[in-house]
């Protein structure tokens, strides 16, 4: 029996007609929905895969307006058995993990799994922050999870970077980031969302926790990328910008 | 308020410093220079004094050395105890590292520890006191956001391995203090139990002229032959971003970018690859950078020399065609 919580992200896929909403300290954007974090939905599919094996419960939380909760509806057809959703739209990671540690304080837990980084805010602070602020051990980019029965520690793989990994052995209660690609993704039917769309998701807001919004920063303002060399933009039909190419590609080898 | 030093954080995998620890040097000299204080780096690790050598002339000040046996495999638990400590003595104004797994690790764990406010995956870093102003990423990369700050000191920083400076060689040698290394092992909670390198795969990508990179844009598995046959038309090496290999449509000796092979070919043509941070960290040092993709805001058009607006399934075969009648042509004349 394991009992885990992963915390995962509604984040836009594609954003267009982006600025900063002023006095209000966050970005507004056209998008066609919120989806969960890529690597939130491994470390969902991580949780499923260990609850399979040794029993268990996965409850998912997520602090984001009410448009995540598409997000955790995601989540339960994955095979989370209870959803949460915190009330709140945050930008500041050092607020994120705030709100989230303190929710996490008032459950039970043996393992709390999260992602790497999110696709919109690209901080990668939260997780690792909600673990020291919980004083519980923590790993970063993890690629394997294994419990043996009755252990009090996990097993895992984690990346390094340029290729290295590192096997080490953790004790439970623990919090692990996981990385894309820990496990393979099963497939979710559109039928399978639709039914989770009808199960209840509990709702809790900052005044809940004996919170309130407070940023350590200010967004100023967004912009496209500054480009490292000027692009030059080849154009014409694919016959014609192909031959470009090959000239350029043969050119000085 | 000012004062407190610069305190940087080189990275060290297997008794090796990372690519970001030179730049991160002279990024901190900038600092501290600005601001009227010392820079202090910390080395962790064990027999560390070649490396203490490579960085006597890399700006700092003081090299503080963590030098134990029990430290020379990276251990996130003991480093962070041991790194903490360090930051509770010295009370440093600013912590800078790179924006690697190891950084994206110790740094939210240190910032959080000491009361800091982290600022994490920066391009750019501006002090104008009692402000702190930092350009970073935001949207897979697609957009850059400007933010400010004016929280208490210190501050952790972490740099992408790109906006650092190019390195310099400051004269004067940086004076070298050890720190006392003491380690409960009993208390532990994490244990290394083995550090893997990577098993070399049949091909060595770093080792190529010119590399065909694939992304998650392909599509499917069944469209990778496409890419394969024009990196072999043109005689390089095909080679592919995160997604296309933890998708397994290629193996992950194939991968480019931060978790995976770093490399810098005299072309490198990215075909349908947005351009994550992770992946451009991997190849921007490549000579000459051709991207094909259809979204014309795709980041990866920020580090390329020659783009493409449009769809690879049109470009990509005919460049295919194109190189093998180029081929035969030279062959023809040889």
């Amino acid at each position: 029996m394991l009992k885990i919580i992963v915390c995962i992200k509604a984040v836009p896929e594609y954003v267009d007609r982006v600025a900063v909403l002023q006095g209000q300290n966050k970005v507004k954007y056209e998008t066609t929905g919120l989806f969960m974090n890529e690597s939130d939905e491994y470390a969902v599919e991580q949780a499923v895969a260990l609850k399979k094996q040794h029993g268990g419960e996965i409850a998912i939380i997520t602090m984001g307006p009410l448009a995540s909760q598409d997000a955790l509806y995601k989540g339960l057809a994955q095979g989370a058995d209870k959803a949460i959703r915190i009330d709140a739209d945050i930008a500041d990671p050092n607020s994120i993990s705030e709100v989230l540690a303190m929710a996490l304080r008032g459950m039970e837990y043996d393992l709390i799994l999260t992602g790497v980084e999110s696709r919109d805010n690209m901080a990668s602070q939260v997780g690792i922050s909600v673990a020291v602020r919980l004083g519980i051990p923590f790993a970063y980019a993890v690629t394997q999870v294994s419990h043996g029965e009755g252990q009090k520690f996990v097993r895992i793989v984690k990346e390094l970077g340029g290729g290295i990994t590192q096997v080490m052995e953790i004790s439970v209660p623990a919090l692990l980031c996981i990385q894309s690609g820990a496990v393979a993704r099963t497939y979710i039917s559109s039928q399978k969302i639709l039914k989770a769309r009808s199960r209840q998701i509990e709702s809790i807001s900052l005044e809940d926790l004996g919170l309130r919004k407070e940023e350590g920063m200010k967004l100023v303002d967004i912009f496209l990328p500054k480009e490292k060399h000027q692009v030059k933009f080849i154009q014409g039909q694919p016959k014609e910008a192909a031959a470009e190419l090959i000239q350029k590609i043969r050119k000085g080898l | 308020m000012l004062g407190g030093d610069i305190l940087v954080l080189p990275e060290i995998r297997k008794g090796e410093l990372d690519s970001t620890a030179f730049g991160l040097l002279t990024k901190g000299r900038e600092l501290a220079d600005q601001l009227g204080v010392r820079l202090v780096a910390l080395l962790v690790g064990s027999r560390l004094d070649g490396l203490i050598q490579s960085l006597s002339h890399a700006g700092a000040n003081t090299i503080l050395v963590a030098d134990h046996l029990t430290l020379a495999d990276y251990n996130p638990e003991t480093y962070f105890n041991l790194i903490s400590k360090v930051i509770d003595d010295l009370k440093p104004g600013f912590l800078l590292l790179g924006y690697t797994y190891w950084g994206m690790e110790l740094g939210p764990a240190l910032a959080q520890r000491s009361g800091s406010y982290m600022i994490s995956n920066c391009v750019d870093l501006e002090i104008e006191d009692p402000f702190v102003r930092a350009v970073r990423p935001m949207f897979a990369g697609s957009y850059q956001a400007r933010i400010e700050s004016q929280m208490q000191r210190p501050y952790v920083v972490s740099f992408q391995k790109g906006a650092l400076p190019t390195p310099k060689v400051i004269s004067g040698a940086a004076e070298v203090m050890q720190v006392p290394v003491e380690i409960e092992e009993a208390s532990l909670r994490s244990k290394v139990v083995e550090i893997v390198e990577p098993t070399e795969g049949e091909v060595d990508i770093t080792k190529a002229e010119i590399i065909v990179a694939v992304g998650r844009g392909i599509g499917e598995e069944a469209n990778i032959p496409m890419i394969k046959e024009l990196a072999d038309a043109l005689g390089g090496s095909i080679a592919c971003s995160r997604p296309v290999s933890d998708l397994g449509w290629l193996p992950k000796a194939y991968h480019v970018g931060i978790s995976g092979k770093t490399v810098a070919p005299r072309k490198y043509i990215a075909c349908a690859i947005s351009g994550s941070g992770q992946h451009v960290a991997g190849m921007e040092a490549s000579e000459m950078i051709i991207a094909i993709n259809k979204d014309a805001k795709a980041p990866i058009f920020s580090v390329a020399h020659y783009g493409i607006v449009g769809d690879i399934f049109e470009i990509v075969p005919e460049l295919t065609r194109q190189a093998k009648l180029s081929q035969k042509v030279q062959e023809q004349s040889e």
